[in-house]
């Protein structure tokens, strides 16, 4: 009898109907990872929110299979069903029947009204630059503050916001904050440790908050570019997956539902959000809402 | 010269031995010396080395047999020191790792792992076919590592074991992975879902190797033996396997790997594989495919099968050519006259590298001839595991000894240019056969290069990096002595060709198309095998104890059967219980019998003159009933006949000894077994028409049984004293104390309970053989109140009380005709499988069985072995005699030795431990308990009930008795104390014929 998987992301790359064929990465108290051709699927528990490259068992199941598997054991995917050949025994993951989950952020065609405002009390509330991983010295400040100017350039940009500037300075403002923005790119990309580096977090939820406010268009490209370009080999493989999903318009669950509750005007519904946000890792949470917060603005 | 020592019942697997014998080899002053177990096959081995002396020739199969060629006459000393510490160091080490319990049955085994689902042979095959028939019997799979099965057994156990819906894999199976663990001589390979068919071991190992370094994986290799896909086997493993795999989900690919099979079995295999969803791949070595066929992917080379395997099972499109470039390039070839040796310790690998280098020189076809696969113009490919190799001797894959010699005398040929060998790797193999292979090749390049000669030497590692062994430090230790290192056998085998300028290429291979013959469905596989392969196995181990390491190590559970041949390896008998153990009704008719032992009630009611009681007696015909089986004068031993002397004067017959004798010789008295006339008497017996007799009256059904009453001790008839004192105290016997007995009987309504007494008795350290003090005395406190209320004169009432007070061992006479009032009364059923007499009569041992009525089966007669009276020796005992083995026979005596701790050291054996060893030693041979009398020293057990002839014969272990020892000559009298064993003659003899009484052959 195999074990059920009840959600999967879409962008899970299993779902290719052709077979797949991979070997467990890592594995972790409550999860673990599979990669196939560089690519990482996380198996976690419907307890935790869904990862935006990953799927979903029992907890009864996960205690099983962290206790079965082993890095390095072989995985091959077929007929909606993935196994894994441990020494133990082989594990099967059915997952053809799952609920396929979309975890892209939503973009919000109007205007978020009264979001950012909303945004800033609940993470100053929060504390969250005091839960922060990231080390914060001026170096880690500025970077952050460059990522910010550059969301105020693309809202610029956008019409998003009101400008006393012409259309030539804000293209030339847009380029300056874009240069800076790659800095900080350089700079926050890797940094911190963890399984899923701070600066990578802070970039996650920057990245997220950027497709939330201006869509996946060419406004943000640079930053999605600058993130792919620097990505390569500088940080984890856990991290990198994270990054790249940011990348291509996705994020887990719980910042999905941030996205769709700030979209949805959902005000009264951010604390306990944000909360849940916080539970996230070690101190991933509370970098991944500084970069969601400083794409808002927010905290500068 | 030649010295033996044989280690009587001492069985060891033929691993251990052979390990021992290389130990002892290595001692000073042994020329040369064979340690094996006693078999007929072991025999000829002997022999063939010049080491059968006669005592090695006389050995059972159970025996563990030593001769060492020495000058050294004291050498054996140090022989056997050596063989007891490496034995204790076997039984350290097992102890030492706390392992779980043993099993030495079937019966144990089962019981210890009730969810069994497997069993794993290592056993001498000329033993195994029905200890794998009662594998399949119970309902397990069976992987047999034991090879030398006959085809006709093989043929016939593949066909039981398809139609029970179980897997049979072997004869001859030495590698395999169930649900990845590795089984027997194998390798330690990456989980994954590629799952293997094999006919070959070692193409499973060297196939299941290279899918690991390829990063792939493997959840099951099942072997299938090497002669699966002969002719009259008709693959039925590989077919039942390819079943199976296909339905079992994990595994995405199917690989068929096989020695060249016949070719209408052949095609029936691909035939199945086309109709298999699932992707397949097959090599059938020595095939050179041109094309696949169908969908069936046929590979030309292990490694290349490999290859397939591992695309498929990533999805990956199928190469057309697997040859890659060699990674070393020769640049000056060897001259024309180099050839190209293969040395193997891997039969297939033998037999890939001989077609591989038939091919590449268009030298003809692979050949199968005493070891040689190769044999052409100096080209020599070598399998050194056939069995001309392996007679007497450890597998080359654990002995490097003959290839080490191998590699030196052709090394040393001017013609040999290149030398081909294999490393193998993983669980059962040497534990660093590289280092021992290293400093020979560097020698052998050495010296060939001090003649001006080049000796190239090219090998493969066939391991994993998971094996026990370390791979990676096996091919640096090789290549620093100067071997060239190949990743598979095939890249071995074309760089040897390159240092004969042969470039090894493989044509394109695309596919051509197949028409399926035969349409129906792949058959569904059984619960059973499908039960085997979703799960980790549960083993029973028959064998090699080492076996389980790789089982337990790997998830499996294995419970340890310590296995001995049946009936000590006699054949015949393993026959003949094998046939019986499906004879239906047997177990149930033994249990009816059994009843009757229990629900007898013996009373002791009566003391009377023999021949009013026994018509054989009471007629003209001078007439002597005697202990034991039918005897004439002639045989009868000195106490016999000094008691039949007695008994003569006792009649009046004769008035002298030399009288007695005369009439004795002149064959004018006729001799009666005592059990012929429903009596029984003790030593010899001897009961006379006059003589009172005991009369014990079974309430089951009023069977009678008589018995003379003990005479004491000293000089007494029974022991064959014939003095006067011996007559007049008959007399005594005969006109006061059964007399006097017989009235206080009366008295009580209806007898005295003898199951009461021997009840109470045995609670008190009686076993009713030896000792009878506690029984005699219970005796008198109920006689006594008996006989002095009786009309007896008060002198003959004092004289009666005074003798049984003073004769300890009077109840055995009343123990005896209890057995026979018993046994008489459990005869009356004809069936079974139990002993119903046994007794002796100094000359021949005599036994009964339920089943068989009054047929006596006979054999010579043990002399006890105990302790003797001061003044006297073994030297003058004689051999056993009398009837009181009816004792032992209902269970007593010597069968419930655990009753009687006290009576281990008078008869010499010991103290409560023997007692209780014993004890548990009778119950082997057993049906089951009398809770009738209940032994509280062997944790109140009832005592031992049926003794059953199937288990004496299987087992070996005869009914051990206690017993007086008389001296050999007439008129002395008991001189000790022993024990003696049933011989086991009786029993076998009894088994042929209840075997022939059911039909059996």
């Amino acid at each position: 009898m195999g074990i059920v998987v009840f959600n999967i992301c879409d962008r899970v790359p299993v779902r290719n109907p052709q077979s797949r064929t991979g070997s467990v990465h890592s594995v972790f108290a409550t999860s673990f990872n599979v990669e196939f051709s560089g690519e990482l699927v996380h198996v976690g528990t419907d307890e935790a929110p869904l990862s935006c490259f990953g799927m979903t068992v029992g907890a009864k199941e996960m205690a099983m299979l962290v206790e079965r598997v082993e890095p390095g054991d072989a995985v091959h995917c077929r007929d909606g069903v993935m196994r894994i050949y441990s020494r133990a025994d082989v594990s099967e993951l059915v997952y053809g029947e799952a609920a396929v989950r979309s975890l892209a952020v939503p973009h919000a065609v109007d205007s978020l009204a009264g979001a950012d405002v909303a945004l800033l009390r609940v993470l100053t509330a929060a504390d969250v630059v005091e839960h922060i991983g990231l080390p914060w010295p001026d170096r880690s400040r500025g970077a952050v503050a460059e990522l910010a100017r550059f969301s105020v350039s693309c809202a610029r940009l956008a019409g998003m916001a009101k400008s006393t500037y012409s259309k030539e300075e804000v293209h030339a403002r847009y380029e300056a904050s874009e240069r800076a923005m790659r800095g900080s790119v350089e700079y926050l990309l890797g940094r911190g440790l963890g399984l899923t580096p701070s600066g990578d977090d802070v970039l996650c939820g920057f990245g997220c908050a950027l497709h939330l406010l201006y869509g996946t268009g060419s406004l943000i490209a640079p930053y999605l570019d600058a993130v792919r370009h620097a990505l390569p080999g500088r940080t984890t493989a856990v991290s990198e997956a994270y990054l790249r999903a940011m990348t291509a318009g996705c994020a887990n669950e719980d910042f999905v539902a941030l996205a769709a509750d700030l979209t949805a005007g959902e005000f009264e519904a951010l604390p306990d959000r944000v909360e849940r946000i916080f539970q996230m890792g070690h101190t991933s949470g509370a970098d991944s809402l500084l970069g969601f917060g400083a794409a808002f603005g927010c905290l500068f | 010269m030649l010295k033996t020592v044989i280690k009587p019942n001492s069985y060891q697997d033929s691993i251990n031995l052979m390990l021992l014998t290389n130990k002892i080899n290595t001692l000073d002053d042994v020329i040369q010396s064979q340690i094996m177990m006693g078999t007929d096959a072991n025999k000829d081995i002997y022999n063939a080395a010049g080491l059968l002396t006669p005592e090695a020739a006389a050995a059972s199969p159970s025996d563990m047999v030593i001769v060492v060629e020495t000058d050294d006459d004291a050498i054996m000393d140090t022989v056997l020191a050596e063989t007891e510490a490496f034995l204790a160091d076997l039984s350290t080490k097992k102890e030492a790792a706390g392992g779980p319990a043993e099993a030495i049955s079937w019966e144990e085994a089962v019981a210890l792992l009730p969810d069994a689902n497997m069993a794993l042979f290592s056993i001498p095959g000329e033993y195994a076919a029905p200890e794998l028939e009662r594998a399949l019997d119970l309902g397990l799979n069976v992987f047999s590592f034991t090879d030398n099965v006959p085809l006709e057994d093989e043929v016939r156990l593949k066909q039981k074991a398809h139609e029970k819906g179980l897997l049979f894999m072997g004869p001859d199976c030495g590698t395999g992975v169930v649900s990845s663990v590795p089984v027997a001589f194998t390798n330690v390979i990456n989980p994954g879902n590629i799952g293997i068919v094999g006919a070959s071991g070692t193409g499973i190992q060297e196939v299941t190797c290279v899918i690991d370094r390829l990063g792939g994986g493997c959840v099951h290799a099942i072997g299938t033996g090497g002669r699966d896909l002969n002719e009259k086997v008709g693959a039925v493993t590989v077919k039942d396997a390819i079943a199976a795999l296909e339905h079992h989900d994990p595994t995405d690919v199917i690989c068929v790997i096989s020695k060249p099979p016949a070719p209408a079995v052949r095609d029936e295999v691909v035939d199945l594989l086309e109709k298999c969803s699932k992707p397949v791949v097959a090599i059938f070595i020595g095939e050179k495919p041109e094309a696949h066929l169908g969908k069936v992917h046929l590979a030309h080379t292990l490694e290349e099968a490999a290859r397939i395997a591992v695309d498929l099972a990533n999805g990956d499109s199928v190469k057309p050519n697997y040859c890659e470039p060699l990674t070393e390039t020769v640049e000056t070839p060897l001259a024309q006259d180099k050839t190209v040796i293969g040395l193997y310790s891997g039969g297939t690998l033998a037999g890939e590298a001989a077609m591989m280098i038939t091919e590449a020189l268009e030298l003809g076809h692979i050949i199968k001839e005493d070891g040689y696969m190769l044999r052409h113009d100096g080209y020599d490919v070598i399998d050194l595991g056939d069995d001309v190799y392996t007679q007497g001797r450890p597998h080359p894959m654990i002995d490097p000894d003959v290839r080490i010699k191998m590699m030196r005398d052709y090394a040393a040929k001017d013609t040999t240019g290149v030398i081909l060998f294999d490393c193998v790797l993983g669980y059962g193999c040497h534990p660093d056969m590289a280092s021992e292979l290293a400093p020979v090749i560097a020698e052998c390049k050495a010296a060939a290069a001090a003649e001006g000669r080049e000796v190239h030497f090219v090998g493969t590692v066939v391991g994993t990096r998971h094996d026990p062994q370390d791979y990676d430090r096996s091919i640096k230790i090789l290549e620093d002595a100067g071997a060239h290192m190949e990743s598979s056998n095939a890249r071995a085998v074309r760089l040897a060709l390159a240092f004969k300028g042969i470039d090894y290429t493989e044509e394109d291979r695309g596919t051509v198309a197949y028409e399926v013959k035969d349409t129906t469905p792949v058959p569904e596989p059984s619960e059973a095998v499908m039960e085997l392969l979703t799960t980790k196995p549960r083993v029973i181990n028959v064998g090699v104890e080492s076996f389980n390491e790789p089982l337990r190590a790997y998830g499996a559970k294995s419970v340890q059967y310590n296995w001995k041949p049946m009936a000590g390896g006699n054949k015949r008998m393993i026959h003949l219980l094998t046939e019986l153990a499906k004879v239906e009704g047997i177990d149930e008719a033994n249990e009816r019998i059994c009843q009757r032992f229990r629900e007898s009630q013996p009373q002791l009611v009566d003391v009377v003159v023999a021949k009013d009681v026994i018509p054989e007696l009471n007629r003209a015909q001078k007439t002597l009933l005697h202990a034991g089986p039918p005897i004439t004068w002639e045989n009868m031993q000195g106490p016999m006949r000094g008691s039949c002397i007695g008994a003569a004067l006792f009649e009046g017959w004769a008035e002298t000894e030399e009288e007695a004798l005369a009439l004795l010789e002149a064959g004018e008295v006729e001799f009666i077994p005592c059990h012929h006339c429903h009596a029984v008497g003790p030593m010899g017996g001897i009961t006379s028409a006059n003589m009172a007799v005991l009369v014990v009256r079974n309430l089951a059904d009023d069977t009678v049984a008589y018995c003379t009453m003990n005479e004491g001790i000293g000089k007494v008839l029974r022991f064959g004293a014939y003095s006067q004192e011996v007559v007049d105290r008959l007399h005594w016997m005969a006109d006061e104390l059964a007399p006097v007995l017989s009235k206080a009987l009366k008295l009580a309504h209806g007898g005295i309970n003898l199951n009461v007494l021997i009840a109470r008795a045995i609670t008190q350290g009686d076993e009713f053989h030896q000792r009878n003090m506690a029984a005699t005395l219970n005796f008198l406190k109920e006689v006594a109140p008996l006989i002095v209320r009786t009309d007896a004169s008060e002198e003959a009432k004092e004289r009666v009380i005074q003798f049984l007070a003073d004769t300890d061992q009077f109840f055995l006479n009343v123990m005896m005709a209890t057995g026979k009032a018993i046994v008489d009364y459990v005869r009356k059923d004809v069936e079974g499988s139990i002993v119903s007499t046994m007794t002796r009569n100094g000359y021949e041992f005599g036994v009964r069985v339920s089943g068989l009525g009054d047929q006596w089966f006979t054999a010579p007669v043990n002399t006890p072995v105990g302790l003797y009276f001061t003044g006297f020796t073994a030297e003058d005992g004689c051999p056993d005699n009398g009837d009181s083995s009816i004792t032992e026979t209902v269970g007593v005596g010597g069968m419930a030795m655990v009753a009687a701790p006290g009576v281990t050291r008078f008869v010499g054996a010991g103290g409560f431990e023997d007692a209780l060893n014993i004890s548990n030693e009778m119950e082997k041979i057993c049906v089951g308990h009398n809770s009738n009398w209940s032994i509280p020293t062997w944790d109140f057990k009832g005592t031992c009930l049926g003794i059953d002839i199937r288990k004496v014969v299987a087992t070996g272990i005869t009914p051990i008795i206690n017993t007086g020892i008389a001296h050999k000559k007439a008129g002395i009298g008991q001189v000790g104390a022993g024990t003696v064993r049933a011989p086991l003659a009786c029993f076998e003899k009894a088994l042929e014929a209840y075997a022939a009484s059911l039909g059996i052959e």
